[in-house]
């Protein structure tokens, strides 16, 4: 079984504050098995969840497995390593500006006791099947269905996501990345992932320049046979400047925008220019159709 | 986006690391002053931001009483895209052999590393694939001289490991006391006497540890494209707004900029929007404005009344066309075409809108 869908059987909130009081009520609403929530003190409730001091404690009483942090940059680091030593196994992290060397000492304390970091900076995952929404990706347009989407941006995911959903097409996963230099989970890792779902029939990845996640899917995409499309986006970004995400740079000539689809395409990847053309590349990509 | 040579190298001192002896200087004068007491020969050095100062002319060594001339020429020009409005003089500093030592967050390794090279100076990426050494660390503690010292001999050889290894330790250290991208010291110099010497010294900063401008709020990324740019850009979602800006180049349109104004969390603030504007005012050769929003969990109907609010506030001189997509987007246009704005769905719109703007 796929870590994404035993891991999320069960799941608790990482902080109480405004971020997490926006998004709460629509996870709740989704259906999200949401547990419990951890603040600094503990008690009450929360949006009807039990508030635990910490997330040992939190895990200890309800067992759960997953996290979902609306923390703020300072503290999320120590809270996802938290976490780790607590026994959750996958753990989303939404804050943006997180530090690198802290993302870093989260990174490795993750490595440590196996845990699954999606993000910083990411707008969240989500398994429709599963009813399963961690984060604020805006899951009301789609519907289950077969297509995995791993991206590094969020707003394009939702174009992405809007256009399958224009071809009837829904989504099986749903997964952001995140838009920082250092990842919890790249494509690599997230990959095998999303194909152990049962749903899952074709996948679509969104990448950027900058780093190199989409040369380094491109070989386990190639032995995958599933019907793949891609979109990368930074193709006229200007050299050696992060254009708004702090991954999206193109250091000493590395990360370029021909290097990532020469990979994807000599993968066999279909990769595409707008979010419109995904539906058509994949449909292509399954009839194997010439494109 | 790095420190200037000169700031860099003086956290580089603080940390214990030996630099050349030298002046920033704002003047010939004062270039000349610097000179004066720094040997026969000198640097002269433009303190830009950028990877290849000599290549544009930003780095020059000659005789001492040349230095005025040299640093003249220099505040003369751009280096590196960038006006000189400072020079670094500095002695010039006989060496012996030049090593490449860097600290950096490895994307690849997933951790910091240290990176030996044994040979310094341009073109060190090349360099280093041939002769250099990485040692990933731990984040949560650095490495020990015991675990530095074989690398420093695998990649230089036997002589001056222990000096080596110091300043590595050294190097290690400023990188976690100012939690950098990169700390980089190239070319490092070994000399007859003392410790080695750094004659460059690079720090890149982490994006996320720079506290926002003072004229600039949280949340907002502006980046000017092209000064002659036809479509001034105002968008949310730093991937959506990389695409956009790749297709308006498709088409042949010019974007003058990239802006990410993160409209999600305005939260009846108009001020990211008014800023946006405002930052597009000095393009001169604009013909449109391309606003771009699709909503995820925004609510548009508050963005819109912004919107609106703004636009009548202080009307651009182009015309605005916005693409508004997502949760009740339709309305979010329909409100904004009766107050006499053009309102698209797509992108595909957005461009050909912009197309006819600009004629």
């Amino acid at each position: 079984m796929s870590l994404l869908e035993d891991a999320t059987r069960s799941a608790i909130l990482l902080g109480t504050g405004q971020a997490a009081t926006r998004h709460a009520a629509r996870m709740l609403e989704y259906r999200t098995p949401l547990v419990a929530a951890v603040r600094p003190g503990g008690g009450g409730r929360f949006h009807g969840l039990p508030v635990y001091a910490a997330v040992a404690e939190a895990v200890d009483e309800t067992g759960a497995t997953a996290a979902i942090a609306f923390l703020p940059p300072q503290t999320v680091a120590d809270a996802l390593a938290d976490a780790a030593s607590a026994g959750i196994r996958l753990a989303v992290c939404v804050t943006e500006g997180v530090a690198a060397h802290d993302t870093l000492r989260a990174l490795e304390a993750a490595d440590g006791t196996g845990m699954l970091i999606v993000g910083p900076n990411s707008p969240g995952l989500a398994l429709p099947h599963l009813s399963v929404l961690l984060g604020f990706l805006p899951v009301e347009m789609t519907a289950p269905g077969g297509v995995a989407i791993l991206s590094r941006s969020g707003t394009l995911s939702y174009e992405v996501v809007l256009a399958l959903a224009g071809a009837n097409l829904g989504v099986s996963a749903w997964v952001g990345v995140g838009g920082d230099r250092i990842k919890g989970s790249t494509f690599s890792d997230l990959l095998p992932l999303v194909c152990q779902l049962p749903e899952t029939e074709q996948i679509v990845l969104v990448g950027e320049v900058g780093g190199d996640d989409e040369e380094r899917v491109a070989e386990t995409l190639a032995a995958l046979e599933l019907p793949t499309a891609a979109l990368i986006a930074g193709r006229y970004a200007p050299a050696g400047v992060a254009v708004g995400h702090a991954g999206a740079i193109i250091e000493d000539g590395r990360g370029m925008y021909k290097e990532k689809v020469a990979a994807l395409t000599a993968a066999g990847v279909a990769v595409v220019s707008r979010p419109t053309d995904i539906p058509e590349a994949l449909t292509r990509q399954r009839t194997g159709a010439p494109t | 986006m790095q420190l200037l040579e000169h700031e860099a190298k003086e956290l580089a001192r603080q940390a214990g690391i030996r630099t050349p002896r030298g002046t920033v200087a704002a003047t010939p004068a004062e270039a000349a002053a610097a000179a004066a007491s720094l040997g026969a020969n000198v640097a002269v050095k433009a303190q830009v931001a950028g990877k290849n100062r000599a290549a544009d002319g930003g780095i020059w060594i000659g005789p001492a009483p040349e230095a005025q001339p040299a640093a003249a020429a220099m505040f003369a020009k751009t280096v590196c895209g960038e006006p000189v409005r400072s020079v670094l003089v500095e002695e010039s500093v006989a060496t012996d052999s030049e090593a490449y030592l860097g600290v950096t967050v490895s994307q690849r390794h997933r951790a910091p590393v240290i990176l030996f090279g044994a040979a310094g100076g341009s073109g060190i990426e090349r360099r280093f694939a041939e002769t250099g050494t990485t040692l990933p660390f731990s984040p949560s503690r650095p490495p020990a001289r015991r675990e530095i010292e074989p690398i420093v001999r695998a990649t230089c050889g036997d002589t001056a490991v222990e000096p080596l290894t110091s300043v590595a330790l050294a190097t290690t250290r400023l990188f976690r006391q100012l939690r950098a991208q990169t700390v980089e010291l190239n070319p490092l110099a070994l000399v007859a006497s003392g410790a080695p010497v750094a004659l460059d010294v690079r720090v890149v900063p982490d994006p996320a540890t720079v506290p926002p401008d003072a004229t600039t709020p949280a949340n907002f990324d502006f980046l000017a494209l092209d000064r002659g740019g036809t479509v001034g850009v105002v968008s949310t979602g730093a991937g959506g707004t990389m695409l956009l800006i790749d297709l308006l180049v498709e088409h042949g349109l010019r974007p003058a900029n990239f802006c990410d104004m993160r409209a999600g969390s305005a939260r009846g603030n108009p001020a990211r929007i008014q800023l946006a504007l405002t930052m597009l005012k000095p393009f001169h050769r604009l013909r449109c404005i391309a606003i771009n929003v699709f909503a995820g969990i925004t609510d548009l109907d508050e963005f819109t009344t912004l919107l609106i609010a703004v636009l009548r506030d202080d009307p651009p001189a182009v015309p605005v066309i916005a693409r508004l997509q997502g949760r009740r987007s339709d309305n979010a246009r329909a409100r904004l075409r009766s107050a006499g704005y053009q309102a698209v769905a797509t992108v595909d719109e957005l461009l050909a809108a912009c197309a006819e703007a600009i004629g």
